[in-house]
């Protein structure tokens, strides 16, 4: 395995507080992430994500331990910048990761901030744009997308950056239904078509299933680690973390608990229908 | 869209591909701030039609639909009228057209008036025109370099470039907020449109110091996010968007100095022509 991101006996804690003293959040924690991979991460509220997301790219340092971002460890200062560009972070509220009024010049932000000739930024940002289904909007306000389509314009921001490694922290969590479709479709596409390693952080189990790789934290541990079947078929290690199985799950669930067992385990409504379909007949 | 968003134009960058959206924001800055020392510049007769013709030719270039512009204007009719009011009633000069008890209006009052109502009116429609075909982004960028040799006085220009960018991108982010909250806070009983200045101060706190906590969220994950992207600062930045002054900023120019000559002299025509008279009716 060719690890882009590599978490190595890591330990964290936040700095203690009034209210609060520090507590470890991660305690020698090893993480591997392969390249080209589709990861999910899930965890309820708490878990530690967000943190772990902003350990990939150095935003966050571990207290002991090592975090290789494409071989590079986040605690050296020098490689900070390389490592950013390699690592992008896409973050829940587009409304907060938005630099600029006007879609492109937005885009623009970071290849601009790398230094990049003006020529290339402009091939850049088109691509960018078009990566993500964006590019008839290039010149429109910002402010006026819906909400799924300024998370798009948030990736197509990173992926000007030309970066390794995409990691959203729950990029949909703000999204109605037909956003959040857009954006895992196009999480999804920049996966398949152009090989970009996605780390997909979220706390619904639906998204996980579309990924080839699904870890489930709970409280700074790794609880479960597998292909999205093989980690939803714990269903009841999953609902005492609190997450919610799918409904295809669920249902999957209660009938075996009835004596009928499907299998392979369905993660779609799709899949799902068509098992039952073919018990019946 | 909110309400509050849609009545606010003034300000808004409308994309669009005229010769006037394609100028170099430099040049554009440069030439408001020509075109509002000619409006002031204009005393007489023909100077003032000359910058009417001038920003009529400007807005006709942006085709933009002129009702945009008139809406700018919306806002400040009171403001318009008042100073009409004013000139038209202390200004006193050449005959009378009007004697009723204390006040006395004469033609030069209502000459006087007439300008300045459309020296405002030419004064909000060419900063609208600027912002309307200027992106953010570009006019702060046309502001940065032109005010970079104020770096050799140890301003950061770049720095202070970055802050407009991002204030201008947050006021409708903000003012949707705003409505927001307020809306929350009415549902939740609070009467924000009545009782006295006071009373109406002090309701606007449970809407104001939500929103002041949130921006400072707002702050924390923008600069997080910033970071991110790489943002160092404005050492070694590159531009998508390079400048070049083009045949159309240098004939825009052309044509604003022209219209600058024009304005002078009438003026100093009209001042002569004043002496001649004065001086003829001495002799
Ligand atoms: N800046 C901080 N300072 C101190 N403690 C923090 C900070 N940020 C998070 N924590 C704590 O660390 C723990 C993990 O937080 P984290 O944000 O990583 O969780 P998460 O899995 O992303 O949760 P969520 O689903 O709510 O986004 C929580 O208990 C949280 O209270
Ligand atoms: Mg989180």
């Amino acid at each position: 395995m060719d690890p882009i991101i590599q978490f190595d006996h890591m330990h964290f804690a936040y700095a203690a507080a009034e209210d609060r003293p520090a507590r470890p959040l991660f305690e020698d924690f090893s993480l591997a992430l392969e390249r080209g991979g589709f990861t999910a991460v899930l965890g309820h509220n708490g878990s530690g994500k967000s943190t772990l997301a902003r350990m990939c790219n150095g935003m966050l340092l571990p207290t002991a331990g090592a975090v290789l971002a494409d071989g590079m460890n986040t605690a050296d200062a020098a490689s900070q910048l390389a490592i950013r560009k390699r690592v992008g972070l896409v973050f829940q509220n587009p409304d907060n990761q938005i630099v600029s009024s006007i879609v492109e010049e937005d885009v623009a932000f970071g290849p601009e901030n790398l230094g990049v000739p003006p020529q290339e930024i402009r091939q850049r940002v088109d691509d960018a744009l078009r990566a993500v289904d964006m590019y008839e909007y290039r010149t429109h306000s910002t402010s006026r997308l819906s909400g799924g389509q300024k998370q798009r314009v948030a990736i197509a921001g990173v992926l000007a950056m030309h970066p390794r490694c995409l990691v959203l922290d729950e990029p949909t969590a703000m999204l109605d239904p037909r956003g959040r479709r857009e954006v895992l479709d196009t999480v999804s596409r920049l996966n398949r078509e152009r090989g970009m390693t996605v780390v997909l952080i979220t706390h619904y189990m639906e998204e996980a299933a579309l990924a080839d790789r699904c870890v489930v934290l709970e409280r700074g541990r790794v609880l479960l680690d597998g292909t999205p079947r093989q980690v939803f078929a714990h269903a009841r290690e999953l609902e005492a973390t609190g997450l919610t199985l799918p409904v295809p799950c669920q249902l999957a669930v209660r009938l075996a608990e009835a004596g009928l067992a499907l299998d392979p385990l369905p993660l779609t409504e799709a899949e799902c229908t068509a098992r039952l379909a073919e018990i019946l007949s | 869209m909110s309400a509050l968003l849609n009545d606010i134009t003034f300000g808004q960058y409308y994309p669009g591909n005229s010769v006037v959206h394609r100028m170099d924001p430099r040049a554009k800055v440069v030439l408001t701030v020509a075109a509002i020392v000619l409006i002031f510049l204009a005393r007489v007769a023909v100077a003032v039609a000359c910058t009417v013709v001038f920003t009529a030719a400007a807005v006709a270039l942006t085709r933009m639909p002129v009702k945009l512009y008139l809406k700018t204007l919306k806002p400040i009719i009171p403001i318009i009228i008042l100073t009409s009011v004013i000139n038209a009633l202390y200004v006193s000069s050449g005959t009378v057209v009007v004697h009723v008890w204390q006040i006395t209006i004469t033609t030069g009052g209502l000459l006087t008036a007439l300008y300045m109502a459309v020296r405002i009116c030419l004064l909000i429609i060419t900063s609208s025109l600027l912002t309307y075909t200027t992106s953010p982004t570009q006019l702060t960028d046309a502001i940065e370099r032109l005010l970079s040799p104020l770096a050799l006085l140890r301003l950061d220009v770049h720095t202070l470039a970055m802050m407009m960018t991002i204030a201008l991108r947050f006021i409708p982010t903000l003012i949707e907020e705003t409505e927001k909250i307020m809306a929350a806070q009415k549902a939740r009983g609070a009467d924000l449109d009545s009782g006295g200045l006071m009373r109406r101060v002090k309701a606007l706190v449970p809407v104001l110091i939500p929103l002041l906590i949130s921006s400072f969220r707002r702050a924390a994950e923008l600069a997080d996010a910033m970071e991110c992207r790489c943002y160092h600062g404005g050492k070694d930045r590159t531009r998508m968007r390079q400048l070049h002054l083009s045949a159309r900023d240098w004939l825009a120019f052309a044509v604003t100095a022209a219209v600058f000559g024009a304005v002078v002299a009438a003026n100093q025509m009209a001042s002569g022509l004043l002496y001649a008279l004065f001086t003829g009716g001495a002799l």
